[in-house]
């Protein structure tokens, strides 16, 4: 018999803070734990948000509020779960929390960064360029304290970011720690991965240099991307005079996802509204096989639709070759309505790629059920542990928020005896 | 508004469909990654996605009187890569059978080539006739000689009326088949004048096997098949000058051994016979095997192509294995296996205007449609 | 309560190195000023609790912006904390070791000293009877699912029904669309009469059946609802509402140009699930079975003349349909003429399924024609996949029909009517708000009746982050009212409203306001003496807090309060007032602002920003060491919308010789988390402008700009070229006197 009331959220994306924020203002303790140095998840990725074209660090901003206004929210980053034990109402887990070599004294001044001059592959950027071995994920990163990276540690270049910290924020000799965590319900949030358009051989992904994916896309529209908001083109630059999207790439396939993702056809939508804000000129292809822009999305789409730069063609794309010499991409589907083959050159390919549960490369170290892609599913018959957002089926963020709000009812439901 | 179509879906034909071969045609969902990855698909006018489209609403007229449908060679790269499991590759072929069945005069031959349960009766015709060619002969012996089993001239009247019969039924099939592709189509040639202006480009390109090697997936395919068109050439050639020396024998040489069979075993008629023997057995050998590794995406081909495919090996194998056989001089193993294979031979030859065989001459038809109607542009 | 204020300078991140911290303590005229070398190490907290002991009980830390470190500076309830900035909006982005950055450091110390000096201590708004109970408005398939899952939680539910039986538009369905992995087929309605029994037997939920609302008034924590049921009316009392209400379907009778009406045999979704119902699926004009049936998608839907959103569901329920014909009937042929075949996430399973069926037929393509008579019906269809246009002919035809929200239903009603004065002037219109009177809720709000409804009447959000928030606190909306929407959807949506409602009564009892200044426990505090009865507030209230009695006179309902401090911004008689946030305040921070006489080299500018939006991209800004003006003195606000006029002319007297309002996007892709706050502050602005011409004063002195969180690449440029206007119009003729 226990009366543990703590909810533990596995995840910090905005499913994640979701259950953490809602569950702490009813007045529950939660533990919030996030494998990333910052919380925001891969929406914090995002440059802006479909339908309104507004930033997603602005709700960030208030749950980021709500994060530091509540003491009953206990979050730690660079954490991840190793085990789970015990039942619905009475869990015992170790969180394993991995050395950020920087501590609470951190100003995020800035000083290791100038110091450092190891540049790694940015990750957030999808590896699109480089950041250096002592960051700060991004200006609105939470907590906003910045990361030694651990491929510089045992580097001469980490010992020139300790000494050029004031502050006495550099602790190199940091070390993994196990935290062991009791409580009643969990709520997993863990999200999703970018499909690896590289599976699918026709489209060329990783081969020709103009061909990325939408995830891409998004970092390159962003202020604080790889191009500082630029949208060009990777192989020289060149600035788009035309732009082809690949609905389904990878997706409704059974040789890759069976599954539709739900949000790619209206992300592809939003994209082509950042590529004419930049280049209002630009010819736009959205080659697909339905448009999934369901209920009040259907304005979005409409809106786009209007634009007479952007062709809609149904078909799917199932070729793209590049002209080596110039770096064009002509890509090539079946008009079905004119009936004929429709082969278009242009400078970029996005292809609109699929989520892949995060459950599939990291299992819940528990016994959940699971669907045959590795969405997690509500059991009537597993209590106690509650999937939540992309983890549990695909979703734009605002049904990502409900699911979240909805989960973690039912884990209070867990803690909740009778 | 202009011009629509009344559509008339025929459940029968769907169902049909599906036995043949195409039984995954109802997955379709209209991508047309198909059309794209198609190499042999042209631009202006791409197949198979708007065929599975018929297809699925059993639009029968349309797709008997299309003539994409031979412009496939069933490499299946369309079926690896189809989204869906759909098999166009399969569809399509099973759209090619069910013509088989259509075109078929008389027309209960298409429908009991086209189904197992009937291989029995298949099988157990020419087996019959065979027992009474025999008419109660006991083993001969003696050096073994076949045509003192079953002499020859009885073979050759079957073979002339069998013959006769497969020209009605081929004759009629191409004649009914040219009109409907001409369809709609003013000013249209007869099949005759058509195939004098484009045969020999037609036959060019099939002895090139030049569309086989296109298709990316399957190279396996381009190689297989070459091998049993060929071997099966170099089978004829022996085949006929065997014929032709019996009866150069009966007619011109009489008694003269030199003409007769069985031939030694460097003669033209061994040398190309156990070549074009070897070619079918490794083709075959190829073809089923890609059937079975690729069976998952590609399919492992339709009910037609299987027995098509064994039929042809087996006349192979019998063929060697009577020869050998008679080589090492066992008597009842040599007559037993040349029935055996004058039974496959049957099954292949006779049956040829309903069975798989006669994509042969429909495909040559095709193609000179299709040379027509891309001269017409 | 008398205040000992101690403020404590960091000279860490650069303060030190770009500011005279001795010349700017000086400044404070507070009886403790101290400065340290890194104010959020250890020592610093513990400095400061060591004077906190001592009787310091108002803190102002002059370090870094109030955004970050709050967990370092956390001194409790009994101690007024206010944060001034000068690390990102100072050091990090002003020269170094100049006057203009030493002057703009003072200041800032300044106006943040006053603002403590005009701050109080919080005491929370005690509700007193606080009621725990859910109200449920709807007894459908949200309303069913919110009822179970608060009442498992362990909360009092009072659901409310108009028909005669729980279940609304689901139970009429004879079989469901798929709602459990892997999604692949139709199932029949026992989870629907599961959730029924389980809300039979729960003992903590009421159930009012042909049962609606007659009124509801009072706010959080403490609404009384009266119901009526068969003529009787009876009271129950609730600490928040779920509107459950669900969809009907649209009207088909405006779709002629679909045929419907002209033919028996040319039906809607829900006459073929009657249909379906009565056993066989016959042609309703003889009664012979229907061999063939046509279903014609998005009937009235994605099309601006009739519906111009898709209804989410009508492809799956087509598909639904379709094998209940099949079913029954194996040589039935079905067609599927869709626009997009939208069966999105792992529902696609679902579309792989009916595939399958040898008698569905499926083409994209534009009904161009229906001409049907009682014999049989012919559909002509344009674009299709066939290659062709084509006809079909058929013996019933089924319109995949949208669904209307319950809420839009109903008598359209302008809240705030524009004045004759206004008109007869050729202002622009104040902005209002449009209330449906559908009839559901019936709530006694002088704002309406109803929850303020979006697009298309459903009372959603429009905030992606926060689809939950509407515009009315306490009263959440879920299920098909909210948005077209599927069956599981529907119940986690409803799972999630259910979360809401019972939080929102709990942050109620607590005094705490709701999102997005969850936590907060101040409320506004009304000096009724001098109230004019002007009904500024009370219109302007993006969620409906304030009541009006016969006399105008404001009647606040607090727990129904965001803590926006809108009302605050549109007073004229600057009645409104709350414990840490006031006119007084900020005004008297403006008053404090050293402006000096000679513009020459020493103009000065105020910013009032949004903390929500701006405020953090102006941090960010300085994060990413970009310099602007050092003639701004910034004004972080709870909404730029709680802007009060007042301020203008204090700001425009003292000599400062232009305001820059900072705010959130509003419109119909509105960022502004009050919702209307940013719109009414524009709005305002355009009247000052009347106000400053007839002054004499430039109207150019006013800006108003929106700024979006993450325009911080935008923030020098905003600032500066505002300061290039200025520049051109000259300093402010008030200066010195």
């Amino acid at each position: 018999m226990s009366d543990n009331k703590t909810i533990l959220v596995v995840g910090g994306g905005m499913s994640g803070i979701t259950a953490a924020v809602e569950a702490a203002e009813i007045g529950c303790d939660v533990y919030l734990v996030e494998k990333n140095p910052t919380l925001g998840g891969r929406v914090a990725q995002n440059n802006q948000y479909f339908p309104k074209l507004c930033p997603p660090s602005c709700g960030l901003e208030i749950n980021f509020r709500r994060i530091k206004d509540n003491p009953r929210i206990h979050y730690f980053t660079l954490a991840e779960v190793e085990s789970i034990s015990g039942q619905e109402g009475a869990y015992e887990v170790k969180v394993k929390v991995n050395p950020r070599y920087v501590n609470e004294n951190c100003t995020a001044c800035g000083d290791c960064a100038k110091a450092c001059s190891t540049e790694i592959p940015n990750e957030i950027n999808y590896g699109m360029d480089t950041i250096k071995g002592a960051y700060l994920p991004f200006s609105f990163a939470f907590p906003l304290r910045y990361v030694i990276s651990p491929q510089i540690i045992g580097t001469p270049d980490a010992q020139k970011c300790k000494d050029a910290c004031k502050y006495n924020a550099v602790d190199l000799d940091m070390k993994p720690e196990i935290v062991d965590l009791k409580v009643g319900a969990i709520v997993w949030a863990t999200g999703w991965q970018p499909f690896d358009a590289g599976k699918v051989e026709y489209y060329g992904f990783g081969k020709h240099k103009n061909v990325i994916n939408n995830v891409m896309m998004e970092r390159m529209a962003s202020l604080n991307g790889p191009t500082k908001g630029k949208i060009v083109r990777p192989s020289d630059g060149k600035e788009i005079a035309g732009i082809a999207f690949v609905q389904c790439a990878g997706s409704r396939d059974e040789n890759f996802l069976p599954f539709c993702s739900s949000v790619c056809c209206l992300a592809s939508l939003k994209h082509s509204r950042y590529v004419h804000e930049q280049y209002p000129d630009a010819q736009i292809y959205i080659f697909y096989i339905d448009i999934r822009a369901l209920g009040k999305f259907e304005d979005f789409y409409t809106e786009v639709a209007k634009d007479q730069k952007v062709s809609f063609i149904k078909g799917k794309v199932a070729e793209i070759t590049e002209d080596p010499a110039t770096g064009a991409l002509t890509v090539t589907a079946e008009d079905q309505l004119s009936g004929k083959l429709s082969k278009e050159t242009v400078d970029m390919v996005v292809l609109a790629t699929g989520m892949v549960p995060a459950t599939v490369q990291t299992r819940i170290p528990a016994d959940v059920s699971y669907e045959e892609n590795g969405f997690v599913l509500w059991d009537q018959n597993k209590r106690g542990i509650y999937g939540a957002g992309c983890v549990r089926k695909p979703m734009d963020v605002a049904a990502a928020v409900q699911d979240a709000t909805a989960a973690t009812l039912k884990a209070i439901q867990s803690t909740v005896r009778r | 508004m202009a011009d629509s179509t009344i559509v008339k879906p025929d459940l029968d034909f769907i169902k049909d469909v599906k036995s043949l071969g195409g039984d995954s045609l109802k997955k379709c969902f209209q991508c047309a990654t198909c059309s794209v990855v198609c190499k042999l698909t042209p631009e202006d006018n791409p197949f198979p996605r708007k065929e599975m489209i018929w297809a699925q609403w059993g639009l029968k007229d349309k797709l008997m009187q299309d003539p994409d449908i031979w412009l496939c060679y069933n490499c299946n790269d369309c079926s690896v890569h189809c989204p869906r499991g759909a098999k166009p590759g399969e569809v399509l072929a099973a759209v090619r059978n069910y013509s088989f069945i259509n075109l078929a005069f008389p027309r209960f031959m298409g429908k009991i080539l086209s189904q197992a349960r009937y291989l029995p009766l298949l099988f157990g015709f020419p087996i019959l006739l065979l027992l009474l060619m025999l008419r109660g002969n006991t083993i001969p012996s003696g050096p073994i000689l076949f045509r003192n089993f079953i002499p020859y001239e009885v073979i050759d009247i079957a073979a002339g009326v069998f013959t006769l019969l497969v020209f009605i039924g081929l004759f009629t099939g191409t004649n009914r088949f040219w009109t409907i592709l001409i369809q709609g189509i003013d000013g249209a040639p007869t099949l005759l004048s058509a195939s004098k202006s484009y045969l020999i480009p037609v036959m060019s390109k099939i002895l090139r096997h030049e569309k086989f090697n296109d298709c990316v997936a399957n190279q396996i395919r381009y190689y297989a098949h070459l091998c049993i068109f060929y071997g099966f050439v170099l089978c004829l050639i022996a085949t006929s000058i065997s014929a032709g020396g019996i009866w150069a024998e009966k007619l011109f040489f009489k008694g003269n051994e030199l003409f007769l069979p069985p031939w030694s075993f460097f003669s033209v008629v061994k040398v190309a016979g156990n070549l074009g023997g070897i070619a079918i057995v490794v083709g075959c050998l190829l073809v089923l095997y890609n059937r079975s590794v690729n069976k998952d995406k590609a399919g492992a081909g339709t009910y037609l192509d299987s027995v098509f495919t064994w039929t042809i090996l087996c006349v192979a194998i019998t063929g060697f294995l009577t020869q050998f056989a008679r080589m090492a001089e066992a008597a009842f193993l040599a007559y037993l296996f040349y029935v055996l294979h004058l039974v496959f031979v049957f099954y292949l030859l006779a049956y040829l205007p309903y069975s798989k065989f006669a994509h042969m001459i429909y495909r040559t038809v095709a193609m000179i449609f299709a040379e027509y109607t891309n001269r017409k542009k | 309560m008398d205040k000992k204020i101690g403020v404590y300078i960091c000279k860490g991140c650069e303060i030190g190195e770009s500011i005279n911290i001795e010349a700017l303590g000086k400044i404070a005229k507070t009886p403790i000023c101290k400065s340290h070398d890194v104010l959020c190490g250890k020592e610093g907290p513990a400095l400061i609790k060591q004077d906190i002991s001592e009787g310091v009980n108002a803190v102002v830390i002059a370090a870094c912006s109030q955004r970050v470190k709050t967990e370092v500076f956390q001194f409790g309830p009994d101690v007024l904390l206010n944060r001034v900035n000068l690390r990102e909006q100072v050091a990090w982005c002003h020269k170094p070791n100049d006057e203009d950055t030493q002057m703009l450091a003072e200041d800032t110390l300044r106006m943040g000293v006053v603002r403590i000096q005009k701050m109080d201590f919080v005491t929370p708004y005690q509700v007193e009877d606080i009621v725990k109970n859910i109200l449920v408005v709807g007894g459908g398939l949200a309303g069913m699912t919110a009822a179970l899952e608060t009442s498992r939680t362990g909360y009092n539910v009072i659901l409310v029904e108009k028909e005669n039986t729980l279940g609304g538009w689901v139970k009429k369905q004879t079989k469901l669309c798929p709602t459990q992995s892997p999604f692949e087929a139709i199932e029949d309605s026992g989870m629907i009469e599961a959730l029924m029994r389980e809300i039979d037997q729960a003992s903590n939920v009421k159930v009012y059946t042909s049962a609606t609302i007659e009124k509801i008034s009072g706010m959080p924590g403490l609404f009384d609802v009266a119901i009526k049921q068969n003529g009787n009316s009876v009271s129950e009392r609730a600490g928040s509402i779920i509107n459950a209400a669900g969809a009907v379907s649209y009207d088909a009778g405006k779709l002629g140009h679909l045929g419907y009406g002209t033919s028996k045999n040319i039906v809607t979704r829900e006459q073929l699930e009657e249909l379906v119902a009565g056993g066989k699926i016959n042609k309703p004009s003889d009664g012979k079975t229907a061999g063939s049936v046509i279903f014609i998608l998005c009937a009235g839907s994605r099309d601006n003349n009739h519906l111009p959103y898709c209804s989410a569901i009508c492809c799956m329920e087509s598909l639904k349909q379709a094998k209940y014909i099949r079913t029954q009937n194996p040589e039935a042929k079905v067609y599927i003429i869709y626009k997009d075949m939208r069966t999105p996430g792992l529902y696609e399973n679902f579309y792989k399924a009916v595939q399958q069926d040898d008698g569905i037929f499926f083409t994209k393509g534009e009904v161009t024609a229906v001409n049907g008579n009682d014999a049989a019906v012919t559909v002509e269809v344009k674009d299709t996949l066939l290659g062709e246009n084509i006809k079909i002919e058929a013996d019933l035809v089924v319109l995949a029909t949208g669904m209307v929200p319950a809420t839009a239903l109903g008598e359209a009603i302008k809240i705030v009517v524009e004045e004759e004065k206004d008109k007869k002037e050729n202002q622009p219109p104040p902005p209002t708000d449009i209330i449906i009177r559908s009839n559901i809720l019936n709530l006694d709000y002088r704002q309406g009746p109803e929850l303020p409804p979006l697009k298309y009447g459903f009372p959603d959000s429009h905030f992606v982050c926060f689809p939950y928030e509407t515009r009315r606190t306490g009263i959440y909306a879920a299920g098909a009212v909210r948005s077209p929407i599927d069956l599981a959807s529907t119940m986690e949506d409803a799972t999630g409203a259910a979360l809401k409602a019972i939080q929102c009564v709990e942050m109620s009892s607590r005094g705490e306001a709701v999102h997005p200044r969850a936590g907060d426990r101040t409320y506004p505090d009304f000096f009724m003496q001098r109230c004019t009865q002007c009904k500024r507030c009370t219109e302007e209230c993006p969620f409906g807090t304030i009541n009006e009695d016969e006399k105008c006179n404001p009647l606040p309902n607090p727990t129904r309060c965001r803590r926006c401090a809108i009302c605050m911004g549109s007073c004229p008689e600057r009645i409104i007032s709350f414990k840490d946030y006031s006119v007084d305040m900020i005004g008297s921070m403006i008053k404090n602002i050293e402006v000096p006489e000679d513009y020459e080299e020493k103009p000065r500018i105020l910013i009032l920003a949004c903390e929500n939006d701006a405020y953090p991209a102006i941090d960010m800004a300085g994060m990413n060491r970009l310099t602007y003006t050092p003639y701004a003195r910034i004004i972080p606000l709870r909404c730029v919308g709680s802007t009060n006029l007042v301020w203008i002319a204090d700001a425009l007297s003292k000599g400062i010789d232009g305001v820059l309002l900072l705010a959130c996007k509003h419109g119909d892709d509105y960022q502004c988390h009050m919702v209307k706050g940013s719109e009414l502050a524009s709005y305002r602005m355009i009247k000052v402008k009347e106000t400053l011409d007839r002054l004499k004063l430039e109207s150019d002195r006013i800006r108003f700009e929106l700024v979006a969180h993450s325009d911080f690449n935008k923030i020098p440029n905003i600032i500066d070229s505002f300061m290039e206007t200025i520049d051109k119009v000259g300093p402010n003729p008030y200066k010195g006197m």
